[in-house]
């Protein structure tokens, strides 16, 4: 969201472990009365470490980063798996082990791009801490994350204001169904006061009382792609997968050829499915099984037609899209074809998907991306950031199967 | 029998079968306030409604589960993009509740 000019505009990033864009009705009004930033930017929760290696965060519009951090998020993913595990607590405490110690690096990297992170530790007293009983664990980790950040330059610590925000604080049912864990009254308490944190510390940076430190970015996006051993596999949809079809084809909006389709119909969708040229994306990395997150649905003759391609923004940024690409053309080159062909409908959301198209494909005209065959791995390869970090499956019925 | 009555904003305790038109006048002050708008009947769907977006549709779906003291699946919640097919969802769900 746009607060000031709109020539230039200075944007604070938005980065959190949770669905955190509530604190925008307070936040970007108390930064906006202060002038010190006139645009905030939220960062997908499960793109933060892709942010905070990533070149945003330096950019010359930026005037830093808001970090909130709730340990019990980097559990939701691996607890869906693990309802009746009787090894749980060990496993959470790896866990966060883990991504406490990747979290440092990482934020030891942001923070050497000169610009500053304001770094809360939320408590983890939502949804999952209670109903797994993790409470007491998620504090223990959360205390030894604030004392190992102590010393890393550029970072405020925020204290969490426990005194300050009233009434109830979390939201069980909202943190539930969508990651938000805090009541809107919470959300609008936190946004004045770290808007006002923010804007005293960017005040006094400005008037030269608080200098920031300033050192090269670390620039090791690369090296944590290939770290994170994405694995993306293809696999015809059947009828068992009609649910997760259907959701996908409902909800995923950003990077999708057309857009969400919130009101498909049931038919709509059985066709798809019996046409056994529906295949649907698992993605899993070194940290998380994302599961079923992606699909693409194509007609294939001399060009594979690309009628359909969506891919959950929850796996983005991990070049995801360029491996579901990078597989397609192994399904073209099976079925002879000498080209894919993208057919895009601008739907008002879907503009990440289009920005992508250009990077590897020839547009022929605004709904209609072709990428040639025989240099389609090399544009592949040239639009990535880390080419071939990831490694691609397909698995088909009938005569066809690919496999890499 | 005890009471044929159903208590809103708390866990379920009706013993009465709740016809589509009652889940309406229940459910329609809660999404009035969530989502801002005047009315809420079987014309407002999320496509219909600017005030509808995803956000606003955890929030809504919240506030039904606080409300009916039901609980709405993960895998049932993007497909409640509708007024009538979440009132058709807490009907059924409020019958799946209710004592045989």
């Amino acid at each position: 969201m746009h607060y000031g000019g709109p020539m230039t505009s200075r944007i604070l990033h938005v980065a959190s472990s949770f669905t955190s864009t509530p604190l925008e009705a307070s936040l970007g009004p108390a930064l906006m009365q202060t002038g010190v930033a006139e645009e905030l930017r939220f960062v997908q929760y499960d793109q933060v470490n892709e942010y905070m290696l990533g070149g945003a965060a330096a950019s010359p519009d930026s005037v830093g980063t808001l970090l909130l951090i709730r340990v019990e998020d980097w559990l939701r993913q691996g607890l869906k798996s693990r309802e009746n595990d009787t090894a749980l607590n060990s496993w959470a405490r790896e866990q966060l082990r883990q991504r406490g110690e990747e979290m440092l690096s990482h934020l030891a990297s942001l923070a050497s791009n000169g610009k500053p992170v304001w770094f809360v530790a939320c408590p983890s007293i939502g949804w999952l801490a209670r109903k797994y009983d993790l409470a007491t664990l998620c504090a223990t980790y959360t205390s030894w994350l604030l004392a190992r950040m102590e010393g890393i330059p550029n970072i405020t610590l925020v204290p969490w204001p426990a005194s300050t925000l009233t009434g109830e604080i979390t939201d069980p049912n909202t943190d539930r169904l969508g990651q938000i864990p805090y009541t809107r009254e919470t959300f609008t308490g936190l946004g004045e006061i770290l808007g006002t944190e923010i804007s005293c510390r960017l005040w006094r940076a400005a008037s030269g009382t608080t200098p920031i430190s300033s050192g090269p970015s670390a620039g090791d996006l690369q090296a944590y792609l290939a770290n994170l051993q994405v694995k993306v596999e293809l696999t015809t949809a059947g009828p068992g997968e009609r649910d997760t079809v259907d959701r996908l084809l409902r909800t995923v909006a950003g990077f999708s050829l057309k857009g969400e389709k919130r009101d498909i119909s049931e038919s709509e969708v059985d066709e798809l499915i019996a046409s056994e040229t529906c295949m649907l994306v698992r993605v899993a990395d070194r940290l998380s099984d994302f599961g079923l997150c992606g699909l693409v649905h194509f007609t294939p003759s001399e060009t594979l037609h690309v009628k359909t391609m969506a891919l959950s923004c929850r796996v983005l940024g991990k070049q995801v899209e360029h491996a579901t690409v990078s597989a397609l053309t192994e399904v073209a080159s099976e079925y002879g074809a000498s080209k894919i062909c993208f057919e895009y409908h601008a739907s008002g959301r879907n503009q990440p998907m289009r920005t992508f198209l250009q990077t590897i494909a020839d547009r022929v005209s605004d709904g209609l991306y072709v990428l040639p065959l025989e240099s389609a791995q090399q544009r592949i390869q040239a639009a990535a950031i880390n080419p071939g970090a990831w490694s691609v499956s397909c698995q088909r019925p009938a005569t066809h199967s690919a496999e890499k | 029998m005890p009471a044929t009555g159903y208590s809103f904003g708390g866990k379920m305790t009706n013993t009465r079968r709740l016809n589509t038109q009652e889940i309406y006048q229940a459910v329609s002050p809660v999404a009035e306030n969530v989502l801002s708008i005047s009315k809420f009947d079987d014309t407002v769907t999320m496509n219909s409604t600017p005030t509808w977006d995803s956000l606003n549709h955890i929030q809504l779906l919240a506030a039904v589960e606080r409300h009916f003291g039901i609980e709405i699946s993960e895998d049932e919640a993007f497909r409640l993009t509708s007024a009538e097919r979440l009132v058709r969802y807490i009907q059924t769900t409020l019958e799946k509740g209710s004592p045989a």
